[in-house]
């Protein structure tokens, strides 16, 4: 007789977890955070004089700021031991078949190609600090969409334009790994959709990071102009060493008057990485953001997307699943920052923690006092599916003008043996009931998710509800 | 001596400045004498208790520096097993003209035993002066404490009101706080449920006014299974007034069968005021169930159309209801002398006022 499943297993990562050898193909910098490593990181990209100063001024900045007094422990990060510059000497391609085989073999199993020919409008796929593959459908490039890597953009004809935007909103004085990013990033994507241009079908970047001991630093930088709309998606992950990984991206969001921008993003690292990632937007008149987030790989996450609403009537909507399994410390949620009449933030979070992980949802909503007539919700639900494992929710609200509405709501507890009950009565299995409630509660994500996605993600909360449960 | 007090359990981003209350430049003063009523039977002993010294409270470790700095004696009631005097221990301080003040009570409930307690702050309108004071509670197994405490400084008073309790089994506790007046007033209550089913319910109400500051944090520590807690605070901003509130519900391993609830409702009266709040529920245990809310604005339009309806101004719709706020606390005061000599003194300082707005 099969043993009675009683307990919730960890995620199976086998789909992510394979690693390529690194070769004769690979080139690295040597470990450490030195002005001659980040000179030569500036050197390889061949930056330009302001692009270079920035770096070096970053790592000033990053060797004065202080590390938290708030959030998980990452004692076991040493900065002495991240190699920040690992690429292939094989050049970014718009072609797949021009990717050396192993990498493109790695993209195919996590289904990248095969998703740009079915539900894509253009893809990005960086591997280590480098991007291999770019590549935007014509129809979109024709409407003038702009869908490049960065280090392209700054020699390019948008040159001024990255300049002007580069780290404005995520300055590197805004915290330590702002300033470690702004020193050594590598990478990422640059988006432009013109004004009144609506990108139906969304774009993707896919970050993969495959050398032990390394860091991931890649920038993101999107600018949606007025009335424009652009749904973005991003994906991570990584193969897992016993040593610790690093990934301290940084995205910037620009989203102008009346424009949309929907970014959905299926973080899903190996658990010896730290996640130390920063992803801020700036949201005009009557602009909005949706920030649609699944957080389910990394050893420690400090993750905290931040929508500044600085036009009259700018929106934000953010909305989340965290699920913090065994040897996870998974510190998310969200900060919204009205700075303008008749704004709204909407905070909509679920957070489940198992097999001892620790989740905890942290957020901040601030109404300075010229937001007259702005509203907030924040909702933020954990559950616990036992008892060795650890969940907080560390809302604050700062409000400086009465004519403001803000509500906040927040609820941990365990599945109800009420609903187990019910579900049994109607011929469930008990495992099946708690594999279902599990799912249902994640639905919040799931059901922002295009399509394939949404398979995916429910996919990842399946397979450890139903083949793990042992 | 500079003072950190009322920290949040656990530290959240700090350009929010919530973390913490820092006081610069306190000097640890003398206690002052207070006009203490003790129950029929009973007295206040300056010996130390067993067990007070090491009950944790809501201002924090440096409150206790500043009492061990001022060399301050701690005055206890000791309640026996059983007791359950008819008069409650009224602690009346005075807000004196340029006082430094540092004063020490604690009480230990054996047994069975019930006791109020109410502790006040009131004076002169127009004082200025510093007050602080520590009070810590040892409640026994099945015993019953009703601590009201209620803030009237002047309108340049400094004060730091700061409370432990430690529960033991079965304890109920049942808080009344009431800030009405003071230029910046700290309240630290810290509710160690460790006793099997001890219950915590914490009634608040504030009005804050003028550029006057009201600085809170709530903590209810629950180790022991099959404790609830409960937290509710009503409030009124007005004019540039600032109020902070750390509100959190530590579900520590082993307390399983727990509750906690904790909700703030604040009324936002005029256009320069701030309000902070952080509500927080730690959870290290399964067998769970924490809630937390907060609403924080303007009048429900329902509301405002029905009172309107009813012929109000707006203004005096805001002004009923921001009485209503505080009554509503006043009336969960359990102990009559204090509840009535509150409440009339209250309609005198609304029949002023109105007085003045006629003029």
């Amino acid at each position: 007789m099969a043993k009675e499943k009683t307990y919730v297993e960890d995620i199976d990562r086998s789909l992510y977890d394979f690693r390529n050898k690194e070769g004769k193909d690979t080139y690295k910098l040597k470990a450490g955070l030195t002005r001659e490593i980040v000179e030569q990181i500036s050197d390889e990209k061949n930056d330009p004089e302001w692009m270079r100063q920035f770096r070096l001024r970053s790592l000033d900045i990053y060797n004065k700021t202080p590390m938290v007094d708030w959030g998980p422990a990452i004692d076991g990060l040493d900065m002495d031991n991240i190699v920040t510059y690992v690429r292939d000497n094989k050049k970014m391609s718009a072609n797949w078949a021009d990717v050396p085989a192993d990498i493109k073999d790695t993209f195919e199993k996590l289904g990248i190609p095969q998703a740009e020919r079915t539900s894509l409008a253009g893809v990005g796929a960086q591997y280590d600090s480098e991007l291999v593959y770019h590549n935007v459908k014509d129809e979109v490039a024709e409407q003038g969409v702009v869908y490049t890597d960065i280090e392209s953009a700054l020699h390019g004809p948008y040159a001024d334009m990255i300049q002007k935007h580069f780290m404005k909103l995520v300055p590197p004085t805004d915290h330590k790994f702002a300033a470690l990013h702004g020193a050594v990033w590598s990478g990422g994507s640059f988006v432009y959709v013109p004004e009144g241009v609506k990108v139906e079908i969304p774009l993707q970047s896919y970050f993969r990071l495959n050398s032990p001991g390394a860091g991931q630093f890649e920038h993101t930088l999107i600018i949606v102009d007025k009335g424009a709309y652009l749904h973005f998606i991003e994906g991570c992950s990584a193969p897992k060493y016993n040593v610790a990984n690093l990934h301290a991206g940084c995205v910037e969001l620009f989203v102008g008057e009346d424009a949309t921008i929907r970014y959905s993003t299926i973080e899903n690292w190996s658990k010896n990485m730290y996640n130390l990632n920063t992803k801020r937007a700036l949201v005009e008149k009557n602009g909005k953001v949706e920030w649609i987030s699944g957080s389910f790989g990394s050893h420690v996450s400090y993750l905290y997307p931040m929508s500044v609403l600085n036009g009259e009537g700018a929106r934000s909507e953010f909305t989340s699943v965290t699920f913090a399994g065994h040897g996870q410390n998974l510190d998310t949620g969200c900060k919204a920052v009205h700075n303008a009449p008749n704004t709204s933030s909407y905070v909509n979070t679920r957070s489940i923690s198992k097999s001892g992980g620790i989740s905890t949802f942290r957020s901040s909503v601030v109404i300075n006092k010229n937001a007259k007539g702005s509203k907030s919700s924040t909702s933020c639900q954990s559950l616990m599916l036992d008892d060795i494992s650890r969940s907080d929710t560390i809302p604050a609200m700062d409000v400086r003008t009465s004519q403001a509405d803000v509500g906040h709501e927040a609820k941990i507890g365990r599945i109800s043996d009420e609903a187990i009950f019910y579900m049994m009565s109607r011929g469930i299995s008990e495992e099946d009931a708690r594999a279902m409630i599990v799912t249902g509660f994640a639905s919040n994500v799931g059901k922002e998710l295009p399509l394939e996605y949404a398979v995916e993600m429910n996919n990842l909360i399946q397979l450890e509800m139903k083949g793990a449960i042992g | 001596m500079e003072l950190k007090i009322n920290r949040l359990p656990a530290y959240t981003f700090g350009w929010l400045q919530m973390n913490e209350a820092v006081l610069e430049d306190v000097s640890a003063g003398r206690a002052i004498e207070a006009q203490v009523e003790v129950p029929e039977g009973l007295s206040l002993t300056t010996e130390e208790r067993s067990g007070l010294e090491d009950v944790k409270t809501g201002s924090g470790e440096d409150m206790d520096k500043l009492v061990k700095e001022a060399g301050v004696s701690r005055q206890v009631l000791e309640v026996p097993a059983g007791a359950d005097p008819q008069q409650a221990l009224r602690i009346l301080i005075p807000c004196e003209e340029g006082a430094n003040a540092v004063n020490s009570y604690g009480a230990v409930l054996g047994e069975g035993s019930h006791a109020t307690v109410v502790l006040a702050w009131d004076g002169d309108r127009q004082s200025k002066g510093f007050s602080a004071a520590q009070m810590k509670f040892v409640v026994g197994k099945n015993a019953r404490l009703d601590l009201v405490q209620i803030v009237r400084g002047g309108e340049d008073y400094q004060i730091i009101s700061d409370v432990g309790i430690d529960c033991g089994e079965g304890a109920d506790v049942h808080v009344v706080h009431l800030f009405l007046s003071g230029k910046e007033i700290y309240q630290g209550l810290r509710t160690n449920l460790k006793g099997e089913g001890s219950h915590l319910l914490a009634d608040v109400a504030y009005t804050v006014h003028l550029d006057h500051k009201l600085d809170m944090n709530y903590f209810a520590d629950q180790t022991g299974k099959n404790t609830k807690s409960e937290m509710y605070l009503n409030g009124v901003l007005r004019d540039t007034a600032k109020k902070m509130f750390r509100g959190s519900i530590d579900f520590k391993k082993g307390c399983g069968g727990s509750t906690g609830d904790e909700k703030e409702d604040v009324l936002l009266i005029d256009d320069g005021v701030e309000n902070k709040t952080i509500p927080l529920i730690l959870c290290d245990e399964e067998d769970v169930e924490g809630n937390h809310g907060a609403t924080i604005g303007r009048l429900d339009e329902e509301i405002l159309f029905y009172m309107a309806s009813r012929g109000l101004s707006e203004e005096q719709i805001y002004s009923v209801m921001a009485d209503a706020r505080i009554e509503a606390v006043v009336r969960k005061i359990p102990d009559d002398i204090a509840r009535k000599r509150l409440h009339d003194e209250m309609e005198d300082e609304l029949r002023t006022c109105r007085r003045e707005e006629r003029r």
